[in-house]
């Protein structure tokens, strides 16, 4: 895995090379390369730059869908951007454009702030592993 | 032949003796040859006739197999399961079965020979379960069979282990045909992903199983099948079961989703099968925000998108057919439980037409 710079450098998140081929689950309770940690090691620190980034998602062995709404819903669901902001901010790219969906799919399903109570508990959950 | 260094290089015939040997040598172990004399006279010999979880006859037999088994665990005897007249036999009653076996020898006192069996008569019954593992621990080997991927058991998510099973999908399922990456991996990916995901998430979240992942971990059971563009899973865990993961959601989610099925025909009985049938409904409805599991909605999306899609859900006292080609429901009630929840669905993989893998 390679340091949080490259990903600053160039503005994409290349996931199965910078954090995982086997992304899977949500929350550390599943396994390390869960969508939680994706999110907060990956996702937010690249979205607060206030660029826009491209989230690379070819190479890895697969995709589950709790991975995904735990890593993309999770951003609306737990108040941190409204789904236009993300529209303004991401771009995905896979060659399956059916996971390109599902992750926005994620993200406009998804109700802004509703699992905001539970952002503390995750960030402070986040903090104690660091 | 010696070579070089004086190592030793067996040729292939060589290497097919011994392969042959081992393999007899595990089977020795945990099946019973027609000789009644391998069989002491203590053993408990439970017969079995229908090795299936479809029909209800089959269904209770395997429950009443199941609980002598246990039960002479108990009393300390061995248990010989005798299957040689049966005259149905399903991936999903041997896979329920195979579970309680492994897990009966964990709790004999004699072990690994605390519970051994005798396979079916029938040629294709006899193949079958050869072919898938039955009965055998992980270790043993089995002859590869092309369409048949034998029983796998896992206890909790390690790094490389989809990508693993994956793999050896690949070579025994497809002959390496998948592309990885390709629309059919991603699709195994994600059904095995959410299917290993929600056994880790809703079947062990309970008080009562506490001791049983101490000992055994958040265990589960896969197998898989390949006949023609149908893959046919089946995954089994020894959890809480979905009614009893239902009702701990609370009593006003319960009611409310009572409400939203009411209309449905049988969902309003009030038993395992309609608590069941509310979870799947529960996982598309939009009440559920961050559901822990995508699990069932997300099954059963790759099984509405095959014409031929069917998936059984059984859990506990219920069991929960959909049909893919007319969306429909069926909701049955079983006197026994299977204490746990067996997800069997198929997959239509969107391989070549004229795939070089055994259409078995």
């Amino acid at each position: 895995m390679t340091s949080m710079s490259t990903a600053a450098t160039n503005n994409t998140i290349h996931i199965a090379r910078q954090f995982s081929e086997e992304p899977y689950g949500r929350t550390q309770d599943h396994g390390d390369d869960n969508g939680e940690r994706f999110r907060h090691q990956w996702l937010l620190p690249a979205l607060s730059r206030g660029q826009r980034i491209l989230i690379e998602m070819d190479g890895a062995v697969g995709y589950g869908s709790s991975f995904l709404e735990e890593a993309f819903g999770g951003l609306v669901r737990l108040g941190y951007y409204n789904k236009d902001q993300l529209r303004e901010k991401l771009t995905v790219h896979h060659k399956l454009s059916r996971n390109v969906d599902l992750v926005w799919h994620y993200i406009d399903r998804a109700t802004f702030g509703v699992d905001k109570g539970k952002r503390e508990a995750a960030e402070k959950r986040w903090a104690a592993r660091h | 032949m010696l070579v070089g260094g004086g190592v030793k290089k067996i040729d292939r015939g060589h290497a097919m003796w011994l392969t042959r040997k081992r393999r007899e040598a595990y089977r020795k172990r945990y099946l019973v040859r027609r000789s009644a004399r391998r069989v002491p006279s203590t053993a408990l010999t439970l017969k079995l006739k229908e090795l299936t979880l479809f029909t209800s006859k089959g269904h209770a037999a395997v429950a009443k197999c199941v609980r002598r088994m246990r039960r002479g665990i108990k009393d300390g005897r061995r248990v010989v399961i005798d299957m040689t007249e049966c005259t149905n036999v399903t991936a999903c009653g041997a896979l329920r079965l195979h579970a309680e076996m492994i897990l009966g020898r964990e709790d004999s006192a004699a072990g690994v020979l605390g519970v051994r069996f005798k396979l079916p008569k029938n040629n294709l019954y006899r193949h079958f379960l050869d072919t898938m593992g039955f009965g055998l621990p992980e270790d043993a080997e089995v002859k590869p069979k092309a369409g048949v991927l034998r029983i796998q058991s896992g206890a909790k998510k390690v790094p490389g282990q989809l990508a693993q099973l994956l793999n050896q999908m690949n070579e025994r399922l497809f002959k390496s045909e998948l592309e990885r990456g390709g629309e059919d991996w991603d699709s195994l990916y994600k059904a095995l992903s959410e299917a290993m995901l929600n056994v880790s998430v809703h079947a062990y979240k309970d008080d009562e199983r506490v001791e049983f992942v101490q000992r055994l971990g958040e265990r589960w059971w896969l197998m898989g099948n390949r006949i023609k563009k149908q893959l046919y899973l089946a995954i089994y865990d020894k959890g809480i079961g979905i009614p009893r993961s239902f009702q701990k959601k609370g009593l006003e989610i319960v009611e409310t989703m009572k409400k939203l099925v009411a209309w449905l025909p049988g969902a309003e009985g009030g038993g395992d099968s309609s608590l069941i049938r509310m979870a799947m409904e529960y996982g598309r409805s939009g009440l559920k925000q961050a559901g822990n599991g995508l699990g069932l909605d997300d099954i059963k999306k790759y099984v509405e998108n095959n014409p031929d899609g069917k998936l059984h859900v059984f859990s506990n006292h219920g069991r929960v057919v959909f049909h893919s080609k007319d969306s429909t429901y069926k909701l049955i009630e079983y006197a026994d439980s299977i204490h746990g929840t067996l997800i069997q669905w198929n997959l239509k993989l969107e391989l070549p037409a004229e795939g070089k893998a055994d259409e078995t």
